[in-house]
């Protein structure tokens, strides 16, 4: 390489401090970015929307801030709500970033959640005979079966006829509501109301963490206190050993090395001689599986333990989960962390708009907000507007090319690129040489 | 058609130099494209931009088509200062670009790519096609440029693609026009023609500056020399008065090496059998009719040919990548120069065969060959994931193994790097490509394909890897370089095969001279 | 007996107007979403825009007692949103997709808050007539059996529908401006080198196809509701999108899945009675669009650099 440039080993190496604190950027730099953006913007829309006077209104928004967090995580029972949410994010937002690191774009986790939810209330309803210990594993793989055939047909479609899974997963979505919506008015209709099913058998619900934890551990350790108003299930220790399962898969298995490469580099896939088609059927089915499984503790887990006709469509958890797979950067730490915060932000909405008369739709605002920030190269631009104005220098940047670069985020598919190299990605702060992609090469760091 | 103020006349007529670029200055962080670079052009010359990879020399004609903008330094056309914001500026002051990757967009026709952005009439009105199809003929006839203007675009051959470019550049009424690495794609037929027109354009007035590497070229063609090395002007020239060693000198720094030193071959038994393969393109088209050679262990076979006479897919159909619709391959396994069992590799696919001993380094490194957002780590096992060393049961990744793989390699390559799980783009060029070379060699391949292993890699690197290559030769492997550097196949290889229309035409060996490769890879014979 | 129903529905006007309606209602963010997409920006969030229109007209018409302002306001927020969405996806390289995404979930969240906060929680009245898209009835023609109720008796969007499709479609292929969208969907870098303002296009076709979703949600809250309610679109902005993948792209023959749809999305609410679950036959446009993208119908390849940011090394 002939272009001079700082040598990286001609300089001290930085202390263990620095290199913490740029490897923690790097990691949670843009998410971080991402949320306190947004929670100011919508902090500014609760005070254009307020009355009084500018210190009246900020005021104001402080109080509707604080409602939603301590409504989220304030006490016992409020967290307990916001974790019945969690359970579901995590699972949906886990196969919504098993499908981002194989380079696919799954945003049909609702019609999973839904196809999941319903097979296992069919198996609920209809073999109300059974025992619990046959019940519940029969449901929970049922459902996980169904949201694995949902999602692999958009593998398989995608595969091989080259139908670009954002539009079949929204058709699948809307598939799987009208279908759902069609069954539980139909043969599942319960006979003692209308847009129901019957409620499952007792024997096939889950029960909640704490009245389990009362009659088995609680036995002779201390008990919980008033343990029926702390509602989440035990659904939720599935959604956390999911979370275990897909790290394994992702970062300890030779599938996940390989669709980790055909989500970065389709092109070295190919070389390599990795089974494309094979691995992007088995990605979908395993992502639908995820969601799948959430539909099913969804109904097992929490009252009043029936299907409700168009609650599938009216739920936003599939697209929360969208936010929540971009905010956690695909891993199983982060998604873990942004359904927290999802599912917080819901559950505090609720609490935000009794307490502090501010309607809970604003947290769709923050959502939006949220997304936005992750999918908007914001400090990249930032930094080469900051660029612009102290050109003449040529010393390095003053913010490290490093928070801004290095996005899974930025190679993502579109309808376009799909058989495209995606290995050249761009970073941040590299130029782009539009005529000739062979002869200068910017993008070293060190010198050859 | 555009139209000149009088001030400009006047300017003109003053100055010699159709372009004068002064003390252009660009940069990015960490990376400085052009240092203080002059150029001056005269008119009605044409003028070779030379320089090695990252030398600078296409972002200085990016700046002067105004793609990008100078961080200081000034642009005189016609001996007046411009300011040159974009293209639509440079195309006013009379500067055209044709790019080495056409601009060209395929579903629409020729006509419809010619008057894109300056369409007969205004931009809000009707489009006139009957207008532009006039003007397009007027222009190919009056330049000796024949090309039907309702044809779509992505059905010409390359040779006619780049005549559109050349007339897009026209239609502007562009008196300067930069070609960026003409030749790069063209049949030696096409080259003579475009070389015709050239000249053709100079005539008619026009002014020609052209960014190359192949140093043949520079010597045939142009009238003056500006070298850049590392983004600082290195000299300039006068062809008639230079050859084509004092060019590479001024490129590189220093005396560069054109030929490999190489002991003769001791070849030994067939590892590779190749017969009679046939297969399709992408497009449909038999682009493979019958290929046919062997190769043997500790020995160097490179094909020759001009790109797109079936090189990349029969390598592709080597390495498992595309399938054959005929023919036969076979792997032989050499243990201590004795023969072993022979394999048929036909049908398998690139993971099947890199088990059996097929080592394949790529002619896309960055693309097919790396994954560029990956640790060098990940890098280092890519399509050797499965095997035994590197995962339990080849499902789970066995890491700690995986690490000291990976350590050592870039021990043993002197790979530049902090850390092993840094991301392979951290790296430069050419210790990217040492990852690539690396992971081949060291999985101790009964057969190594290299295709255009050196192309986009600097003078120093070049070297490097050729060394390499003998190296692997030496120690008894079978090697198949594909390039379409012809220095380079007459440089390394014991046996030539040179490869006309998806057939191997002759096998020759080392020392045939230029001329009778030439004539082969044309289609003659000898 | 569905059969029955079936052949007793289908010659009746009625059952053709209204699918003339709803055809008309799903064209208009439909012919916006292919002028985004042969631009080569992609756009999913007819759904949000036409629901930030459909409240924005209503408000607005409330506010100011008059209906031509707003539905100039619900076009007008249409396209502030498609402006959004623009910066966000042109000049940030936001992924298309995920920006679309957000889009429809800020419409939802922002028109809800908006009801609430402007509202006092009261919920918006009615429309009164003055303040609604009327019907046009073009007197003699109306007379013509069959064909005098469907085409002839429609509210005034639908005729403007009409228009905006010829209209669309000369822009795209007879025009020079039409000419410089394709190229840049296409081939932005070609467009650019060519002295094409690659990001002028791209914003005027997205900001565009605001302007056409927010008009579209002014018809579905101002002329065929009359009032508006709490995610009205109801995910009619996904039909649309259909339509546009199922036509192709291509104006006419979005038009075309337009009135297919219409025509299905009419058949289920009058085959309530016949046995055959309307929830079944609400699957039928996406059901069509999944074997249309299966390849049944022919390949169905977006504009080649559709969901590709651009950056043009000047500004």
């Amino acid at each position: 390489m002939a272009l001079p440039t700082a040598s990286s080993d001609e300089r001290k190496p930085p202390s263990p401090l620095i290199t913490w604190v740029r490897k923690f950027l790097q990691a949670a730099g843009r998410p971080l970015f991402a949320v306190i953006l947004a929670m100011v913007l919508g902090m500014i829309v609760i005070m254009m929307t307020s009355p009084g006077s500018i210190f009246d209104r900020f005021n104001n928004a402080l109080f509707a801030y604080s409602t939603l967090f301590t409504g989220a995580f304030g006490n016992g029972q409020n967290l307990s709500f916001t974790l019945v949410n969690v359970t579901p994010l995590i699972l949906t937002g886990l196969s919504v970033a098993i499908a981002f690191r194989a380079g696919l774009f799954n945003i049909g986790a609702a019609g999973q959640l839904a196809v999941g939810g319903m097979t296992a209330g069919i198996i609920g309803f209809t073999f109300t005979s059974w025992p619990g210990w046959l019940l519940i594993p029969s449901m929970l793989i049922g459902s996980i079966l169904a949201g694995a055939i949902w999602g692999g047909i958009v593998g398989i479609l995608k595969a091989w006829r080259g139908a670009h899974e954002v539009v079949t997963t929204i058709m699948l979505n809307w598939i799987a509501f009208y279908v759902t919506d069609y069954l539980i008015d139909g043969p599942y209709q319960t006979k003692h109301g209308a847009d129901q099913t019957d409620a499952l058998p007792a024997q096939a619900t889950l029960p909640h963490i704490a009245s389990f934890y009362n009659s088995t551990l609680g036995t002779f350790l201390p008990k919980i206190v008033n343990a029926t108003q702390y509602l989440v299930d035990v659904g939720f220790f599935f959604a956390l050993a999911a979370l275990i399962v897909y790290w394994f898969i992702v970062s300890r298995t030779t599938f996940g090395y390989e669709i980790r490469v055909i989500g970065q580099n389709l092109k070295a896939a190919k070389y390599a001689g990795i089974p494309i088609k094979r691995n992007m059927f088995l990605v979908m089915a395993i992502a639908g599986g995820f969601s799948g499984l959430a539909g099913a503790l969804q109904l097992m887990g929490q009252a009043p333990y029936q299907l409700i006709a168009t609650a599938f469509s009216i739920q936003t958890t599939g697209f929360d989960a969208i936010g929540v797979a971009l905010l956690g950067r695909m891993t199983a730490v982060g998604v873990l962390l942004g359904a927290l915060l999802f599912g917080g932000l819901r559950e505090g909405g609720t609490i935000m708009q009794l307490n502090a008369n501010i309607p809970g739709d604003l947290v769709y605002i923050i959502q939006a907000l949220v997304l936005f920030s992750i999918a908007a190269e914001f400090l990249p631009v930032l930094q080469r507007t900051i660029t612009r104005f102290s050109s003449r220098s040529r010393k390095p940047m003053l913010i490290p090319a490093t928070i801004g670069g290095t996005m899974e985020v930025t190679n993502l598919p579109t309808y376009a690129n799909t058989d495209e190299d995606s290995g050249a990605a761009h970073n941040g702060a590299e130029p782009l040489n539009t005529a000739n992609t062979v002869d200068s090469e910017p993008d070293a760091a060190s010198s050859d | 058609m555009q139209e000149r103020t009088a001030v400009a006349k006047t300017a003109e007529r003053e100055s010699p130099y159709a372009v004068e670029m002064r003390d252009i200055s660009k940069g990015w962080p960490g990376v400085v494209a052009n240092d203080h670079v002059n150029l001056a052009v005269r008119k009605g010359e044409i003028h070779a931009l030379v320089g090695e990879n990252g030398a600078g020399k296409t972002t200085l004609m990016n700046i002067l088509y105004g793609l990008i903008r100078p961080d200081s330094g000034e642009i005189l056309i016609n001996g007046q200062r411009t300011h040159i914001g974009g293209p639509r500026d440079a195309i006013r002051l009379g500067i055209g670009m044709v790019h080495q990757h056409f601009m060209l967009i395929p579903p629409l026709t020729v006509a419809e790519n010619i008057v894109l952005g300056h369409e007969p009439g205004n931009v809000a009105s009707v489009y006139e096609g009957k207008k532009a199809r006039q003007l397009i003929l007027e222009l190919s006839r009056q330049y000796g440029l024949p090309i039907d203007p309702d044809m779509r675009v992505d059905k010409l051959s390359v040779g006619l693609q780049q005549r559109v470019e050349i007339l897009k550049v026209l239609y502007r009424a562009a008196d300067i026009l930069i070609m960026d690495e003409p030749t790069g794609v063209l049949t030696p037929q096409e080259t003579f023609e475009l070389f015709g027109v050239l000249r053709g354009l100079v005539a008619n007035g026009k002014t020609i500056i052209f960014i190359t590497h192949k140093l043949r070229e520079v010597l045939e063609l142009s009238d003056t020399i500006t070298v850049l090395r590392r983004g600082k002007n290195a000299g300039s020239l006068v062809t008639k008065e230079t050859n084509q060693a004092e060019i590479a000198r001024m490129m590189v720094g220093r005396e560069v090496l054109l030929r490999v030193n190489k002991t003769p071959a001791h070849p030994g038994p067939v590892v590779l059998h190749v017969e009679d393969l046939h297969a399709q393109s992408d497009r449909g088209l038999q682009i493979l009719n019958g290929v046919s050679f062997d190769v043997h262990a500790g020995e160097i076979l490179g094909i020759a040919g001009v790109e797109g006479n079936g090189q990349t897919e029969l390598v592709e159909v080597l390495t498992g990548m595309r399938h054959a619709t005929s023919g036969k391959m076979t792997l032989t396994q050499i243990a201590d120069g004795n023969q072993g069992k022979t394999s048929d590799i036909t049908l398998m696919n690139a993971r099947e065969e890199r088990r059996i001993g097929l080592a394949h380094i790529p002619e896309d490194r960055r693309g097919s060959g790396l994954v560029l957002t990956d640790s060098i780590e990940d890098n280092l096992i890519l399509g050797r994931q499965r095997w035994p060393q590197f995962s339990r049961g080849g499902f789970v990744l066995l890491l700690r193994n995986i690490a000291a793989w990976a350590k050592k390699l870039i021990q043993e390559f002197d790979v530049r790097t902090t850390s092993a799980e840094a991301p392979v783009r951290s790296l430069s060029g050419g210790n990217q490509q040492k990852i690539i070379i690396a992971r081949e060699f060291s999985s101790n391949p009964m057969a190594l394909i290299a295709a255009q292993p050196t192309r986009g890699v600097d003078i120093g690197a070049i070297e490097f890897i050729h060394r390499r290559l003998i190296e692997q030769r030496d120690a008894g492997k079978a090697v198949l370089l594909v390039s379409a550097e012809l220095d380079e196949i007459r440089s390394l290889s014991d046996r030539i095969a040179v490869m006309y229309e998806g057939k191997i035409v002759d096998i020759v060996g080392e020392d045939a001279t230029e001329e009778q490769l030439g004539i082969l890879m044309t289609g003659g014979h000898l | 007996m569905f059969l029955q129903v079936l052949f007793r529905v289908l010659p009746s006007s009625d059952l053709w107007q209204a699918s003339l309606q709803f055809a008309a209602l799903l064209l208009l963010p439909a012919l916006g979403g292919v002028i985004s997409e042969r631009s080569g920006v992609v756009n999913i969030a007819m759904e949000g825009m036409m629901l930030t229109g459909a409240y924005a007209g209503v408000i607005i018409a409330l506010f100011t007692h008059s209906l031509l302002i707003g539905v100039l306001g619900a076009m007008i927020c249409g396209g502030l949103m498609a402006l959004v969405h623009a910066i966000i996806s042109i000049n940030f390289h936001a992924d298309q997709i995920v920006s679309g995404i957000a889009i429809n979930i800020a419409a939802l969240g922002l028109t809800n808050f908006l009801l609430f906060v402007q509202t006092g929680g009261q919920g918006i009245p009615s429309l009164s007539d003055a303040l609604r898209l009327p019907i046009l009835s073009f007197g003699p023609l109306t007379n013509i059996p069959f064909l005098g109720a469907v085409l002839f008796h429609q509210n005034v969007v639908f005729y403007l529908a009409i228009l905006i499709l010829l209209g669309i479609h000369f822009l795209l292929f007879r025009t020079n401006i039409g000419l410089r969208i394709r190229a840049v969907g296409e081939h932005p870098h070609a467009a650019d080198t060519a002295g094409v303002n690659v990001h002028l296009v791209r914003y005027s076709c997205v900001v565009s196809s605001g302007l056409l979703s927010g008009l579209a949600g002014a018809y579905l809250s101002m002329g065929i509701a009359g009032i508006f309610n709490s995610n009205m679109t109801a995910g009619i902005g996904f039909i649309a999108l259909a339509a546009m993948i199922f036509g192709k792209w291509s104006p006419w023959g979005t038009a075309g899945a337009c009135l297919v749809f219409g025509l299905g999305e009419a058949l289920s609410t009058r085959l309530q009675d016949s046995g055959f679950s309307p929830n079944l036959l609400a699957t039928l446009p996406y059901l069509l669009t999944l074997i249309a993208l299966v390849g049944l119908v022919g390949r169905t390849t977006p504009p080649a650099a559709d969901g590709v940011p651009y950056e043009p090394g000047t500004e």
